[in-house]
């Protein structure tokens, strides 16, 4: 058994949930075929105005004066069904996916899991809703019946004899097969399915052609077409872009679109048991340039919130540079969600608060703001201390030796000053990289009694340090 | 409130009857027996402490010990606008270094904010380098506010020559001497203000 979806209007769908705003309006998308540009694509307000599939996009303004139009990619609607294929993906591994608006789904390896066909198709359908797409859904026992069903938008049924019923019941219009065929038909005297299946193959071959004959075989199950070896295999990169209806702004009218592709990030994450850290927003503007916004958390993270606090902090520091027609995310390099990294918060009690509260720091005051202090086995002082990102923890290969808690760039200062107390301690190395030093330290005291740690350096005195 | 009102309250000179303040959770030992008991325990935990320094880099005496237990209880310590680059060779010689450091550099009023946000993130402690003219009375209100689900801020500045009150839990100036520290304590939640504390 199969089961068909159809999104008939899976482009416009997805741009007016990205822009819920736009929904009360008139939107249509329009493409030019034959240098005449026709309307693929309408919402309601649009239909209810007259506007519907196939008209002129000249008609379809003169019927709707307010008219939002845009042009129909099938590229992005292609994009946008391997989408809907991972969304699926949760709850069915046997796709096959019809471009640019149908999926398969391969029902008799769920009736189990699901506990029989109704309860598969009801699961199956709730996943759809979910979805929040115009959608057509059909079952029948082979692939080809299911589409025809489905994208005629018979009513949903799981018996076979009804299922059959209603196929045969449908126009030869509606069958799918090439316009040539279909007006052969019709002149033939075939104005139903039901019509042609009652006509033996072999005069169905010798009158309408080759591929109306493998039709009608598939159609009955006599010719089964392969389609195991299409089973959709979900995306191991995370890339989803939103079309906007109109171009926005400001960063207000983004949150919505960037939220929901954030919220889509986090459904393909937990899907698959993915962490990641870092993201990447891109944002399409009028004049063809395209900004980046990167995002990168703390510590991998699945979570939407995770990344949308920081991404607010980033829309707080700058306004938007030029009017934005179209936004993508992009994610890669994701790691398993169970990984435990070797960060330093490992004896944290709870390191839940830590990581956003690092990343939101890393975020408003930069990346190079926020570390946690390091140092090498180099023995030259100054020179082996470093800064290393925040949440990493590579251990000590040194023996703890007496440092000040704070160090200076070396000063010259005057001995008279000081009165030094504990030393010498005798520093001559570095000669491997061209910055040899020779100094002795000392701690010394100053006349407000604070500690300092001074060196002696081609017969001038330098602090470096306070230990006080 | 009546801004008049507000600003002798601001100046300290007003005396705030209130109902006793819900006992602390805990408190942190300072490392001298003395001062513990001067204040009522140790540094009180959830609070905000100020510290004004006579000169610049005298607060490691009291600094170390505080960072110690905030380690063994596991809290991250961050290290906001320190007043040199923190030397991760002397964490590692104090034993510090095992655990979690974070240093924040930014300008002042990004370093209030980020005071803030680090008081607000349970498991934390927090040392603030900030002049006193940014250690306002709505900051350090929103300071007290933001460490009381749990966390400790410490909040080191320079003497200050006009004090105001600020909601800080305990107020004290520091200054080094030829034995040790000595103290002036300003602000404490149990007592009257107490000065030259010698502490050795």
């Amino acid at each position: 058994m199969w089961l068909y979806c159809h999104f008939p209007q899976l482009l416009l769908d997805t741009l007016l949930k990205a822009q819920p705003e736009f929904e009360k309006q008139a939107v249509a998308l329009y493409q030019v075929q034959n240098g005449q540009s026709l309307i693929e694509q309408s919402n309601q307000v649009a239909q209810q105005a007259g506007v519907s599939q196939g008209i002129a996009s000249v008609m379809a303004i003169a019927l709707c004066e307010d008219l939002k139009l845009k042009e129909y990619s099938v590229t992005k609607e292609e994009r946008l069904l391997c989408g809907v294929a991972d969304h699926f993906y949760q709850w069915a591994a046997k796709l096959v996916l019809e471009p640019p608006q149908g999926i398969y789904v391969e029902l008799d390896s769920l009736e189990k899991l699901y506990g029989g066909l109704s309860n598969t198709v009801k699961t199956l359908h709730l996943a759809v809703k979910q979805l929040n797409v115009r959608s057509q859904l059909a079952v029948a026992n082979n692939a080809l019946a299911a589409k025809v069903l489905a994208e005629a938008d018979a009513p949903l049924t799981m018996k076979d004899e009804k299922a059959d019923h209603q196929l045969k019941g449908l126009s030869i219009k509606s069958s799918g097969l090439p316009d040539k065929i279909v007006r052969n038909s019709l002149s033939a005297g075939i104005f139903s399915i039901g019509d042609l299946l009652d006509i033996p193959g072999s005069d169905i071959g010798r009158q309408l052609g080759k591929e109306a004959l493998f039709y009608i075989q598939e159609l009955k199950g006599e010719l089964k077409t392969q389609r195991v070896s299409d089973f959709y295999q979900p995306s191991e990169r995370f890339f989803q872009h939103v079309d906007l209806v109109s171009e926005v702004s400001n960063w207000q009218g983004l949150r919505f679109p960037m939220k929901r592709l954030l919220n889509e990030l986090e459904s393909f994450l937990y899907q698959r048991q993915k962490v990641v850290q870092h993201i990447k927003f891109q944002l399409y503007q009028r004049d063809k340039s395209c900004s980046e916004i990167r995002v990168a958390t703390a510590s991998p993270s699945w979570r939407a919130q995770s990344f949308w606090s920081l991404l607010q902090l980033k829309m707080e520091q700058a306004p938007l540079s030029a009017p934005v027609l179209e936004v993508s995310l992009q994610a890669s390099d994701f790691s398993s969600l169970s990984v435990k990294t070797s960060h330093f918060f490992h004896d944290a009690k709870d390191t839940q608060g830590l990581f956003p509260l690092i990343g939101k720091l890393q975020v408003k005051l930069g990346e190079s703001a926020v570390y946690t202090p390091a140092v090498s086995d180099d023995p030259r002082p100054g020179i082996n201390e470093y800064k290393q990102p925040p949440c990493r923890f590579d251990g000590f290969s040194v023996k703890p030796v007496k440092r000040p808690l704070w160090l200076n760039h070396p000063e010259p200062v005057n001995l008279d000053e000081w009165s030094l107390s504990d030393g010498p301690e005798r520093k001559r190395c570095g000669w491997w990289d061209n910055q040899p030093i020779e100094r002795d330290y000392w701690i010394a005291t100053d006349s407000k009694h604070r500690k300092g740690w001074l060196f002696y350096e081609s017969g001038q005195w330098y602090l470096q340090g306070w230990f006080s | 409130m009546q801004p008049n009102l507000q600003r002798l309250i601001e100046k300290g000179v007003v005396w705030q009857g209130q109902t006793k303040a819900p006992q602390a959770d805990h408190y942190i030992k300072t490392g001298f027996s003395k001062l513990d008991e001067l204040l009522g325990g140790g540094w009180q935990t959830p609070g905000l402490h100020e510290w004004q320094l006579e000169t610049p880099f005298s607060e490691q005496r009291l600094l170390l010990p505080l960072a110690q237990q905030a380690i063994e209880q596991g809290l991250a310590v961050f290290w906001v606008n320190p007043p040199a680059q923190l030397s991760a060779a002397s964490l590692h010689y104090h034993d510090l270094a095992d655990a979690m450091h974070v240093v924040v550099e930014a300008k002042a009023s990004d370093a209030c904010w980020a005071l803030e946000q680090i008081l607000q993130t349970k498991n934390t402690m927090a040392f603030a380098w900030l002049p006193q003219k940014e250690t306002t009375s709505p900051k350090v209100r929103r300071w007290y506010k933001a460490a009381e689900s749990g966390q400790m801020g410490i909040v080191i500045s320079g003497f200050s020559d006009h004090p105001e009150a600020r909601p800080y839990s305990n107020r004290l100036k520091i200054r080094l001497t030829e034995n040790g520290l000595a103290l002036d304590i300003l602000k404490r939640k149990s007592g009257w203000p107490v000065e030259n504390i010698e502490l050795s």
